[in-house]
């Protein structure tokens, strides 16, 4: 039997995992290092739904890290390792709403997990336009209508 | 972690094209996007990824393109953004002449004397005009040095008024006039060659020039034009068996290093072996010795420019463009197209065409080639580094002036035949 590690969302929620599985997460990789896991690690800013999804990414890629090992050495014409099947998986897994998208990419940020991390961010903002990026963010636009199509001039190759 | 500091965090992981859309989100994200501090946090977070590249036969002439990278997220390889007009010499007066991290050099030989070159990035759209240099002289080529970023610190523009035998032909003396983005002017400078340059194609790392074509076989001559030297370096080349039939080699560039490439054609053992030249520039590392089944069928053209462990080659038979895979020696047939890969088969064709057949008899080859020569974008999409009193133009300013300027030529032709 493997080591099991608790973790406690905001709601009070206790999920129990393997300890290969919170082993994904950096944060959580120091404090066992550390051991100071003992008890359960109780994460106050990340709600049941979002750890849920959370560990659902983690089990998946420590799951595919394993296969990966067991047929390793093919590369492709990149000269990179792609799983098309783990990207497939990844691509549906952030088939989500904008609000959990957010929530996730917080946790992945606070949990230090830099696989989960690029892909809620490349999700998040890639497409978006100008207009949406300043709606989900609630930035309000401080340039004036002339600087803000000299700023677009001056980057017209990123707009085409 | 402040909501502002993750932002920052995210924006770097994503590509430069989405990264420079979003300058025009609001001043704050301008700023931040615009400081040393963020350009060092995208190269880092995307270390792993590479960068859009395109191959070119005599460096003008794309035959492998591939986007799509995580770094620039392009819609088309880099030489797709260099104005077709360009890419074509027969066309007008002006001509892609050569490229250096990204950036390219445009030849106008309108006016043979007082003619302006543009150095640019195709990508950006930015160019820079370089004002004709002292003398008469043809345009040679473009060097230039990044920084740690891998961000262009600057470029050079070389021309060369003339060359001078020496010893009973067998030195010369290069005359050459530099232009340095740094300083924005024209210098003299005489450079000696122990040998002489039989070619004048080159493949340029990081300043330094290597000539691979020279009157003495098994080495090649190197000059780094930021250096004060003015000599021609010697570099010996490792393992060089002259007059062996079957033989071809080739210098290439892949991973940051300057690659050399031997394919022996023998019925029994086809070898291929892949050097690199070590960061003293002279020594070279032995990375690749390999047995393989096809060589006489598949021509070996160059190297991926990131990953050394794979080489293109191209088929004799079908001219099918092919990747192998060093490590696993799996082949894969490129095709247009498909992920992110550009093909051009006409120029595929003519590089076969003049390829003559390794097995024949009279295949003797004793020049190192320096025929395919990359087009690879730099890692941040720096500005052009624009010249004291130089001026920056888009390329529809370059297209407006090159239509205008051929107008001109033709009408002063025609006048001058009236006569």
């Amino acid at each position: 039997m493997s080591k099991k590690i608790i973790f406690e969302s905001s709601e009070g929620e206790s999920f129990e995992v393997d300890e290969a599985v919170a082993l994904e997460c950096q944060t959580i990789k120091n404090m066992i290092e550390d051991d100071c896991t003992d008890g359960g690690i109780p994460l106050a800013n990340v709600n049941s739904a979002t750890l849920t999804k959370v560990i659902d990414y983690c089990k998946k890629h420590v799951e595919a890290a394993a296969a990966a090992e067991a047929n390793a050495g093919d590369k492709d014409i990149y000269g990179a390792n792609k799983d098309i099947e783990l990207k497939t998986w990844d691509e549906e897994f952030v088939k989500v709403d904008q609000p959990l998208l957010f929530d996730l990419m917080l946790a992945a940020n606070f949990l230090i997990i830099p696989g989960l991390l690029d892909l809620t961010c490349k999700t998040m903002m890639r497409g978006k336009t100008v207009l949406q990026i300043r709606e989900i963010f609630h930035i309000k636009k401080d340039y004036t209508d002339a600087e803000e199509a000299e700023v677009r001039k001056e980057n017209a190759w990123a707009f085409e | 972690m402040s909501i502002e500091a993750m932002l920052t965090d995210i924006l770097a992981r994503l590509p430069l094209r989405t990264i420079a859309r979003f300058k025009t989100v609001c001043k704050t994200w301008k700023t931040t996007i615009e400081s040393p501090y963020f350009r060092r946090l995208f190269v880092s977070a995307h270390r792993n990824s590479s960068s859009s590249w395109s191959l070119l036969l005599c460096g003008t002439k794309e035959i492998i393109g591939f986007h799509g990278c995580e770094t620039w997220d392009l819609p088309k390889s880099p030489a797709y953004f260099i104005p077709p007009s360009l890419k074509h010499s027969s066309f007008g007066y002006f001509s892609y002449a050569a490229s250096s991290s990204g950036l390219v050099l445009i030849n106008d030989s309108s006016y043979s004397d007082e003619s302006y070159c543009y150095v640019g990035n195709p990508v950006l759209k930015q160019w820079i005009r370089i004002p004709p240099a002292p003398s008469s002289s043809i345009v040679l080529g473009l060097v230039t040095r990044v920084d740690e970023d891998g961000v262009v610190s600057s470029f050079k523009v070389i021309r060369l008024a003339s060359v001078q035998s020496m010893n009973n032909d067998l030195a010369c003396i290069w005359r050459v006039f530099i232009y340095s983005s740094e300083i924005g002017i024209w210098s003299f400078k005489e450079i000696y060659c122990p040998h002489q340059i039989r070619n004048m194609y080159y493949i340029t790392l990081n300043g330094t020039a290597y000539f691979g074509w020279v009157s003495v076989y098994g080495v090649l001559v190197a000059h780094d034009f930021y250096s004060e030297s003015n000599e021609f370096r010697v570099v010996k080349l490792p393992d060089y068996q002259s007059d062996k039939k079957g033989l071809r080699r080739f210098l290439t560039m892949s991973g940051g290093f300057i690659m050399y490439v031997t394919a022996f054609y023998q019925t029994e053992d086809d070898v291929l072996k892949i050097w690199r030249l070590n960061d003293d520039d002279e020594s070279w590392k032995l990375l690749w010795v390999i047995k393989l089944p096809s060589i006489s069928v598949y021509v070996p053209m160059a190297m991926h420019p990131f990953d050394i462990g794979t080489v293109y080659l191209c088929s004799h038979h079908d001219r099918h463009l092919v990747s192998c895979n060093l490590r696993t020696l799996n082949y894969t047939i490129l095709k247009d197209g498909y992920q992110d890969c550009f093909i051009d088969q006409s120029v595929c064709d003519s590089f076969v065409n003049g390829v003559s057949d390794p097995r024949s008899s009279s295949y003797l080859w004793n020049g190192v080639s320096v025929k395919f020569l990359p087009l690879v974008l730099p890692r941040w999409m720096g500005s052009v580094p624009c010249p004291p009193q130089a001026e920056m133009i888009d390329t529809v300013s370059l297209l407006s002036y090159m239509t205008s300027t051929d107008r001109t030529m033709k009408r002063k032709n025609r006048n001058d035949n009236d006569f």
